[in-house]
């Protein structure tokens, strides 16, 4: 899928990290989150740096990369907690950007994979791009009526297509190859996210755990909280390298049942890691002033959104049934 | 030499074919057939991949041991016999042995002339293993040794043993420990076969009384024995996990084949539970195998320090969940050595989770690889 240079991946995720630093800083990271629904300054950056065709075809102005390169990019943004329909629009409008014109780099894109989905950030679309039974198309009139949500990242909307048009803009196989490649990438881009989220929290607790004093010393030198600690950094790596594994299936057009399945599990895995650092921090992290909490309530949340069905289950049926 | 990477094609199928397939599983009776696979490995070429070119191996890069014991697990083939001198007692040689060591021992070793045990462990001195008690007492043209080591592994097969042992009483207990190759056929030293829960004895108990060690076979100097024991120690981390990893992803496909046959037979559900954790072990080993790629990256630069510890804890963690599958689908018969139902193979499975239960105590409990993780990965204050 990927004809970019192993070192591409790093070079995006350096200058991800870059530009993130600078504007979706982790500073004042709650202020930011309740000041704007999409991280602005984080979002017309993305534009600039060409990240909203990162998936696009050369013909298109896109990059052309591949799956890793996503997965880097993502990883940044989750760490970072930069809001915005990131998933979307790097990958569903990156995509369709080969095939119709969607606006500008900045245009926020929405998309509804099936009827009745949550799309989260619907409601501030520009665009909304719908996956129809035969075809993908761009809707007008359509109707988001916002969710309230606990994740302060993410702004999740239903949508009623009543009284919608939709214009095709790919049918027939077309349109299913490239629901597909959404559906794959889109799980590596949230894998990546969870990967990055799994990663903050685990600084977090390294951090506080050598700066908090009780009992005259820092909690980090208590051997249970050690253990504790080092188990996250375990799991933490095994997000990693289920991400590592999400990537090499969608590149090698893996079985959609097994890249669910593996995402399920990271997903999994991650809230264990984000849950043990709320354990670390103690009272204050379960406190609303902490940050910590955002990035546990986008977890969960991204756990929920892919959860479609039961895929560890269902592999599980798939591998007996030989 | 073509490198070993270019051969893989060449080595699969000289695997299929030679690989012995009627091993005895007494240790006694098998013991002499894995010698016998270990200089059939060699003799064919195989084994010499890795190991200096001028001490009887093949050259090559480091990545080849780990390639070859990769495909050996990958065909279910056995471990050759004198595994510790090969992953443990020779590494620590190339690196920090003098040449006329090297000469003398590298070569029976590799060929599975002479097998090789580890004699780190003592009853007193565990996880704790800076506190050995074994001294090497300084005399004339050499040491005496006198102590008792445990859990040494194949230590009845082995005609040497790599010990650590107190050369220096009085300083500091890290820094007055020695690494010394002690031949086993030496007057005064005596191993007594030391049964495990699995019913096999693959260990014994090693007894030191007065064992005259000549200078030569000190490994660097006197004094070293605690930092070429990390070395050993982090060295075999990365290699056990690859090769680990593939050893366990076959298990899992057996597993699997032993469910279906299960089920067939009307004594295991095939319902959401099952489903579930055969999902979940799947997933599990997929990150692995993911995992071990990175891995491989590392072992090539030989960059791969105390951040180890998290691959051992990562390998012990799905090996102890794929296992305990195994035993679980054998319902009522969990535990027999006798199968209720013709080819469900309940000694074996039985075998295989107790066996794993080992894993979070061997090569450094799992207590001891937190501890290092959050000391000297993650940076975390000492106690």
């Amino acid at each position: 899928m990927s004809a970019a240079a192993p070192d591409y991946a790093q070079e995006i995720q350096r200058s991800a990290r870059e530009i993130l630093a600078r504007t979706a800083s982790t500073e004042g990271l709650l202020e930011r989150l309740r000041a704007e629904d999409v991280s602005r300054g984080a979002w017309d950056a993305a534009a600039q740096a060409g990240w909203f065709r990162l998936l696009s075809g050369e013909a298109a102005g896109g990059l052309g990369a591949g799956p890793a390169e996503l997965a880097a990019l993502f990883r940044e943004i989750g760490r970072h907690l930069a809001a915005g329909p990131w998933v979307d629009t790097v990958v569903a409008a990156g995509l369709l950007r080969d095939h119709a014109d969607l606006g500008p780099d900045t245009a926020l894109i929405g998309y509804l994979p099936e009827p009745g989905a949550v799309v989260e950030f619907a409601a501030v679309a520009d665009v909304l791009v719908v996956r129809g039974p035969d075809s993908i198309g761009l809707a007008r009139g359509a109707l988001a009526m916002p969710l309230k949500s606990f994740d302060l990242a993410g702004r999740p909307a239903q949508v009623d297509l009543t009284g919608a048009t939709v214009e095709a803009v790919v049918e027939g196989a077309e349109a299913e190859r490239v629901a597909v490649a959404i559906a794959r990438l889109a799980r590596v881009a949230r894998s990546g996210e969870l990967a990055g989220l799994a990663a903050a929290a685990l600084d977090m607790s390294v951090r506080y755990a050598g700066e908090r004093v009780q009992f005259d010393r820092p909690i980090g030198a208590f051997q249970a909280v050690q253990h504790r600690i080092a188990e996250m950094a375990v799991t933490r790596t095994a997000v990693d390298s289920a991400l590592a594994a999400i990537v090499t299936l969608a590149a090698s057009e893996g079985t959609d049942a097994e890249q669910a399945a593996l995402y399920e599990y990271a997903a999994g895995e991650a809230r264990t890691v984000v849950l043990s650092a709320l354990q670390v921090h103690g009272g204050i992290g379960f406190s609303a002033e902490h940050p910590l909490h955002a990035y546990i309530k986008r977890v969960l949340r991204l756990q929920a959104v892919a959860g479609e069905g039961e895929p560890l289950l269902d592999l599980g049926g798939r591998l007996l049934a030989g | 030499m073509k490198p070993l990477a270019d051969r893989l094609d060449e080595l699969r199928d000289w695997l299929a074919r030679e690989t012995p397939r009627d091993l005895p599983y007494d240790l006694d009776a098998r013991f002499p057939r894995l010698v016998e696979w270990q200089r059939k490995l060699y003799d064919a070429g195989w084994l010499g991949y890795g190991w200096p070119a001028e001490f009887g191996g093949n050259g090559g890069g480091p990545t080849d041991k780990v390639i070859l014991s990769v495909e050996l697990a990958r065909a279910a083939a056995p471990v050759p016999a004198g595994t510790i001198g090969l992953e443990v007692i020779g590494p620590t040689l190339t690196r920090f042995g003098t040449d006329a060591q090297r000469r003398r021992f590298l070569p029976p070793m590799l060929r599975g002339d002479e097998i090789w045990s580890q004699g780190f462990s003592e009853p007193e001195a565990g996880s704790d293993l800076a506190s050995l008690r074994t001294r090497a007492e300084k005399v004339e043209g050499g040491y005496i040794v006198s102590g008792r080591k445990t859990w040494t592994s194949w230590g009845q097969f082995a005609r040497w043993c790599g010990v650590l042992a107190r050369t220096d009483p009085d300083v500091p207990k890290h820094k007055g420990i020695s690494l010394l190759m002690v031949d086993m056929e030496s007057e005064g030293a005596q191993t007594f076969p030391l049964v495990q829960m699995t019913g096999d004895a693959e260990f014994t108990e090693t007894l030191f009384e007065r064992v005259f060690v000549p200078d030569e076979n000190l490994v660097g100097q006197p004094g070293d024995g605690w930092n070429l024991a990390l070395d050993i120690l982090a060295h075999e981390r990365g290699p056990l996990v690859v090769r680990r990893q593939v050893e366990i992803a076959v298990g899992f496909e057996g597993i699997v084949e032993n469910a279906r046959r299960l089920v067939a037979a009307g004594v295991l559900a095939d319902d959401a539970r099952l489903r579930e954790r055969v999902g979940r072990a799947w997933a599990q080993l997929r990150m692995l195998e993911a995992y071990a790629a990175g891995l491989m990256g590392h072992l090539v630069h030989g960059d791969l320090g105390p951040e180890a510890s998290i691959g051992k804890r990562l390998v012990t963690e799905v090996e102890q969940a794929v296992f305990e599958l195994g035993f679980d689908i054998l319902g009522a018969s969990r535990g027999l050595a006798e199968d209720a139902v013709p080819g469900m193979n309940a000694d074996k499975w039985t075998r295989d989770y107790l066996y794993s239960r080992a894993a979070s105590i061997y090569g450094g409990a799992a207590e001891i690889q937190r501890g290092i993780i959050a000391q000297r990965v993650l940076g975390l204050p000492r106690a």
